[in-house]
């Protein structure tokens, strides 16, 4: 007994079977691609700020190795010669004393890259003993509790409040104020006294000295977002 | 003359190969697509894990190797810090008030008779406070006028501009052959300023124009007659103005 079964209607349903499927796999492979490549694209989006960042320390990194080779050779001058920026010897013998000494120390001493208040009330006493100031007086606040010169990063100068008081003629006084002018070290008078007759006169002075934290080559970590 | 032409299919043949070609259709338009989707991922892929990653890897190693090179030049960390110090000692030196040109303002504005017993100086109010003797109330009146209408000069920017803003004589007293004053002025903060510039950059020093309103110790200069004399009206009984 020959079956009601149609051959053409078996080749049509055969050829829509292999067409849901290749359609089906090909919704499958498009989506998968196209979610895959968004996923991506935001990859390439991040990954590219991050190659145009490190890009731009490589461009400043190069700027300043090239700015340091020429910073070392303007030091070598700056540092070479026989005399120093205040007509001393130059040497770069650390036991000599000032006038003489290399620029760089000269500099240094001018605006020291640490806090050092037991130095500077040490320096403040010879120059008051140098321009002949009886009953001397260096005051000032210690801070070198507060101030931990390392884990500070501002390179800007920061000042020393101090106070001076003395007796000497008006002529002494006169040099001391003027020599305090005159010093590489920077002293900002901010008040000054002078009470007394021009043989037996007082002075008391309050002014600012500064220091200022070292410069250190330093390469940090930034987040690109 | 057009030919005739006869179509020989019958109507489910045709239907059957429409639908065939609808399908052909179909299928290449979705293997088409499924194939655009699948190179727009390969090449992203491509860019993203192996071209990127490679500039990524490389500007990592400049990185590292430019640095490295920078920590190599020696003495740089000093030369920063001396470059650093340098540039800021110019502006700290300019910044600072040159207090030491009183002792030249000083003669140049006390009459002859009029002697200082205290003088003080404050640079945060460019308050001046003078206290000392003269001969008479008179003479003191002629200093007060003088500090009144003494002008400065400091190059092209200032010229004659009034040294002291303000004069007040707050306390006075007269004694037995003389008086004792108590002056406060604000003096202009350029004349003790160390930033004054001609155009070539110059330092310029302010210079005081005094009204010949009497004989000043600049003029007399007598070694004898001293400017400071220690006496102040603190030790007598007071008055005010």
């Amino acid at each position: 007994m020959k079956l009601p079964i149609s051959t053409k209607g078996i080749k049509f349903d055969k050829s829509n079977s292999n067409l849901y499927l290749i359609l089906i796999v090909s919704v499958v492979v498009t989506i998968f691609s196209l979610t895959s490549t968004k996923a991506l694209l935001d990859q390439a989006s991040y990954q590219r700020r991050v190659i145009n960042a490190r890009q731009a320390t490589v461009k400043q990194l190069r700027a300043n190795l090239q700015d340091a080779k020429s910073l070392a050779e303007q030091y070598t001058i700056f540092n070479g010669g026989t005399t120093n920026v205040i007509g001393g010897k130059n040497s770069n013998d650390p036991n000599v004393l000032p006038p003489d000494g290399d620029n760089a120390r000269i500099i240094l001493n001018a605006l020291p890259s640490n806090y050092d208040f037991p130095a500077l009330i040490s320096s403040m006493a010879k120059i008051l003993a140098d321009d002949q100031i009886g009953s001397p007086s260096v005051g000032g606040n210690d801070q070198s509790a507060q101030i931990d010169s390392g884990s500070q990063t501002d390179t800007s100068p920061t000042a020393i409040p101090l106070t001076i008081g003395g007796t000497s003629d008006y002529s002494s006084i006169q040099k001391l104020v003027r020599d305090l002018e005159r010093s590489t070290r920077p002293f900002d008078i901010t008040s000054l006294q002078l009470r007394g007759s021009n043989d037996n006169m007082t002075l008391s002075l309050e002014m600012n000295t500064y220091f200022q934290l070292a410069k250190k080559l330093n390469l940090s970590d930034q987040e690109v977002k | 003359m057009a030919r005739a032409q006869f179509n020989l299919l019958p109507d489910s043949k045709y239907e059957q190969l429409r639908i065939e070609k609808s399908q052909r259709t179909l299928k290449g338009l979705s293997i088409f697509i499924s194939i655009g989707a699948v190179t727009l991922f390969v090449f992203f892929f491509l860019a993203t894990n192996v071209l990127q990653k490679k500039q990524l890897s490389d500007s990592d190693k400049d990185i590292k190797s430019l640095y490295s090179e920078l920590q190599n030049v020696e003495n740089l960390n000093k030369m920063l810090t001396v470059q650093n110090q340098l540039g800021s000692l110019v502006d700290l030196h300019r910044s600072k008030h040159i207090s030491s040109r009183l002792f030249a303002y000083l003669p140049d504005l006390t009459p002859t008779n009029v002697s200082i017993g205290r003088v003080g100086l404050d640079f945060i109010t460019n308050l001046m406070t003078i206290d000392g003797t003269a001969d008479s109330q008179k003479t003191v009146n002629v200093f007060v006028d003088t500090l009144k209408f003494t002008t400065f000069n400091a190059g092209e920017q200032v010229n004659d501009q009034q040294a002291f803003r303000s004069v007040v004589q707050s306390n006075f007293s007269v004694g037995s052959g003389n008086v004792s004053y108590s002056l406060n002025l604000t003096f202009d903060p350029l004349l003790f300023s160390n930033n004054i510039l001609d155009s070539s950059g110059k330092q310029i020093v302010p210079s005081l124009k005094v009204p010949k309103l009497t004989t000043t110790r600049s003029v007399l200069a007598d070694p004898a007659n001293v400017l400071f004399n220690g006496q102040t009206n603190q030790d007598k009984p007071s008055g005010g103005q």
